[in-house]
C-alpha cells in the first residue's frame, strides 16, 4: 500500500464552496434565513479545508472504506 | 456519605454489610444534588421517585437475605442523550423534547441497574452532541465544579459536573470525538473511552453512527472498571456491538505497568498545545519513567478525516429536523449541520477509506508498544463563553481545537482512560492513557498505577 502527495484535489474558493452550499440547501429543500448565511459558509468553509488534506492524499484503489470495526 | 466523597466500590460495600440502606445513600445523595447542582447546572432530570423506590427495594432484597450486586446502592446518572423510561430523550435539544417518552431504559441502564445501581437522573449535554464545551443554549451551560464561569468541557459536560461535584459516583457519557475525555479533563475525573463496540450503544440517540461510544466517568480508576465490567456485552440491537467473551478489567487492574511497553506520541501531539497540557503529560512520563517518543503517521490528516465525517453523518443525521424545524436548533450546532449537508459523497468516502490506511498504521505501532500517553486537551477548561485562544501563538476558535488531541484516537476507536493531572493550585488538565482495540485492561492498570502514586486524582469539589 503505497502513499504519497499529489495535487489539491478540490477548490477551496469561497465563490465555488458557496455555490455548493447554495445547491445543497436548494436539493434538500431547506429553509435558510439570511442571517444564518454567513455562519453556515464559514462552516463549510472549514470543512473544505479539512476535505482537501484528505482528498489529497494517494491511496490505493484497492483500500476499502472502513467504516465499521470489530472489537 | 454527605460530602459525596463515598466511591461506589465503598457505598456498595457498606450497603452489602448493613452499615447503611440504600434508601440512605439515595436520600443523601438527591439532598446533595438539591444543594449543589443549581450551582453547576449538571443535572436536567431528576428521577427522586424511581430512584427512592429502587433503592427501597435494593433495601428489601437485602433484609430477605439475597446477595446484592456489585453496584448495590450506587447512585448514577445518564447524559440525556440515553434513553431513561418515562422521559423524552432530549440529547441536549429543544425538538426532542417533543419526542414521547422512552418506553424502555437504555442498555447500560439496564446493565448497570442489574449490578445494583440506581438512577437519579439526566444529565445535561451540548445540543445533540455536536460539542466541545459543555454550553447549551436550551438548559443553559453546565459549569465547571472546580470554577463556576469556566466550561465543564462537552459534550458531556453535566457528566464531568455531576462527577466532579460529588452528586454521583459515577455517571455515563458519549464520546465521537472527545465528549467523555474533554469533560474528564476540564472537570477532573476519571473517564473511559472503550474500543468502538465494545459497550451497547442501543437506545441512546446517536450523533455520528462510524464514529460513537458510550462510556462511563468516575472518581477512582476502581469505579471505571466496576462500572465498565457491568456494562460489557453482545446486544444484538447495537449493529457494532462486540460479540468477544466478556473481558472483566477489574480483576487485572493491580497488575501495576512492569511489563508495559509505554510511549509518548510527539509529533501532531507535542504541538498545538499550551505548555501546561505538555506539563501534564511531562509530568505522568515522569512518574512512569516513560523515555521512548512515537509518531502517529499522518494524525493532523486523521482528525481532519474525523471533522468530515462528522460533519457528513451528522448533517445527514438531522435533515429532516433541519428542514422542519431549523430555528429551533442552537446556531451553532444548526449552521455547522447545514454546512455539513452540502459534503459531496467522494469527500466522506475518501475519509473512511483513509481511516483504514490510517488504522493499519496506527495498529502497527502496537507491535511493540502496549500503551501510548497524549494529552488530553490543549489547555485548561476555558471560560465559559469564550470563543477564542492561543494554541502556539496563534489565536484560534475554541469550539473546534479543543479536540484537537482526541479526535485523532477516537476516528479508530482505540480505547482510552482518560485521567485526571493537577500541576500547580489551577483548574485540572488530562492526559490519555490509550491502548490497543479490546486492551481497555491495559490503559486502566496505567491510570491505576498513576491513581496510586497521586499522580492522577479526581478531587471533589464543593463549589460555592
Amino acid at each position: 500500500m503505497k502513499s504519497e502527495k499529489s495535487a489539491p484535489a478540490l477548490a477551496l474558493d469561497a465563490a465555488s464552496l458557496k455555490r455548493q452550499v447554495d445547491a445543497a440547501i436548494a436539493s434538500a429543500r431547506l429553509k435558510v434565513e439570511p442571517e444564518w448565511r454567513a455562519g453556515i459558509d464559514a462552516h463549510f468553509q472549514a470543512i473544505a479545508k479539512a476535505a482537501a488534506l484528505v482528498m489529497e492524499f494517494q491511496l490505493d484503489e484497492e483500500l476499502d472504506p472502513a467504516p465499521v470495526f470489530s472489537a | 456519605m454527605r460530602d459525596g466523597s463515598a466511591s461506589a466500590s465503598e457505598i456498595a460495600s457498606n450497603i452489602a454489610s448493613g452499615e447503611i440502606t440504600a434508601r440512605a445513600v439515595i436520600d443523601a445523595t438527591l439532598a446533595r444534588i438539591a444543594v449543589i447542582n443549581p450551582k453547576v447546572n449538571a443535572f436536567t432530570d431528576i428521577t427522586a421517585e424511581r430512584a427512592r423506590q429502587s433503592a427501597e427495594a435494593l433495601d428489601a432484597r437485602r433484609a430477605r437475605g439475597e446477595t446484592l450486586g456489585a453496584l448495590a446502592g450506587v447512585p448514577f446518572a445518564v447524559k440525556n442523550l440515553i434513553d431513561v423510561a418515562g422521559l423524552p430523550t432530549r440529547a441536549g435539544s429543544k425538538i426532542n423534547r417533543d419526542l414521547p417518552p422512552a418506553t424502555r431504559d437504555a442498555m447500560l441502564v439496564r446493565r448497570l441497574e442489574a449490578a445494583g445501581a440506581v438512577l437519579v437522573g439526566a444529565l445535561n449535554m451540548g445540543e445533540y452532541a455536536y460539542d466541545f464545551t459543555g454550553e447549551n443554549v436550551h438548559d443553559g451551560p453546565s459549569r465547571n465544579p472546580h470554577g463556576l464561569d469556566h466550561m465543564t468541557g462537552g459534550s458531556s459536560g453535566g457528566s464531568g459536573a455531576a462527577v466532579a461535584a460529588g452528586l454521583v459516583p459515577l455517571a455515563l457519557g458519549s464520546d465521537t470525538n472527545g465528549s467523555i475525555r474533554v469533560p474528564s479533563a476540564f472537570c477532573g475525573c476519571f473517564g473511559l473511552k472503550p474500543t468502538y463496540g465494545r459497550l451497547s450503544r442501543a437506545g441512546s440517540f446517536p450523533f455520528v453512527s462510524s464514529l460513537d461510544h458510550l462510556g462511563p466517568f468516575a472518581r477512582s480508576v476502581g469505579d471505571l472498571a466496576l462500572a465498565y465490567d457491568a456494562m460489557q456485552g453482545a446486544d444484538p440491537d447495537d449493529p457494532v456491538a462486540t460479540k468477544r467473551r466478556l473481558e472483566p478489567a477489574l480483576p487485572n487492574i493491580d497488575r501495576g505497568a512492569s511489563n508495559l511497553r509505554i510511549a509518548i506520541v510527539g509529533g501532531h501531539f507535542a504541538k498545538h498545545g499550551d505548555p501546561y497540557c505538555f506539563a501534564a503529560l511531562a509530568k505522568v512520563a515522569r512518574a512512569l519513567g516513560v523515555t521512548r517518543t512515537i509518531e502517529l503517521p499522518e494524525a493532523g490528516r486523521a482528525r481532519a478525516a474525523a471533522y468530515v465525517i462528522t460533519a457528513a453523518e451528522g448533517a445527514a443525521l438531522h435533515l429532516d429536523r433541519l428542514r422542519k424545524r431549523a430555528g429551533d436548533f442552537d446556531p451553532a450546532v444548526r449552521d455547522r449541520l447545514i454546512a455539513g449537508s452540502a459534503i459531496p459523497a467522494a469527500w466522506i468516502i475518501k475519509a473512511q477509506r483513509f481511516r483504514r490506511w490510517y488504522r493499519e498504521r496506527v495498529l502497527q505501532l502496537f507491535n511493540d508498544i502496549d500503551i501510548i500517553l497524549a494529552p488530553t486537551t490543549p489547555c485548561r477548561a476555558p471560560k465559559i463563553g469564550q470563543t477564542t485562544f492561543v494554541l502556539d501563538g496563534v489565536t484560534v476558535p475554541v469550539r473546534p481545537n479543543i479536540g484537537i488531541f482526541t479526535q485523532p484516537i477516537s476516528f479508530i476507536g482505540l480505547p482510552v482512560a482518560a485521567v485526571p493531572v493537577w500541576i500547580d493550585g489551577g483548574l485540572p488538565l488530562g492526559v490519555q492513557v490509550i491502548a490497543a482495540p479490546c486492551m481497555e485492561a491495559h490503559a486502566l492498570r496505567i491510570a491505576r498505577v498513576l491513581e496510586q502514586s497521586r499522580i492522577a486524582e479526581a478531587r471533589i469539589a464543593s463549589p460555592d
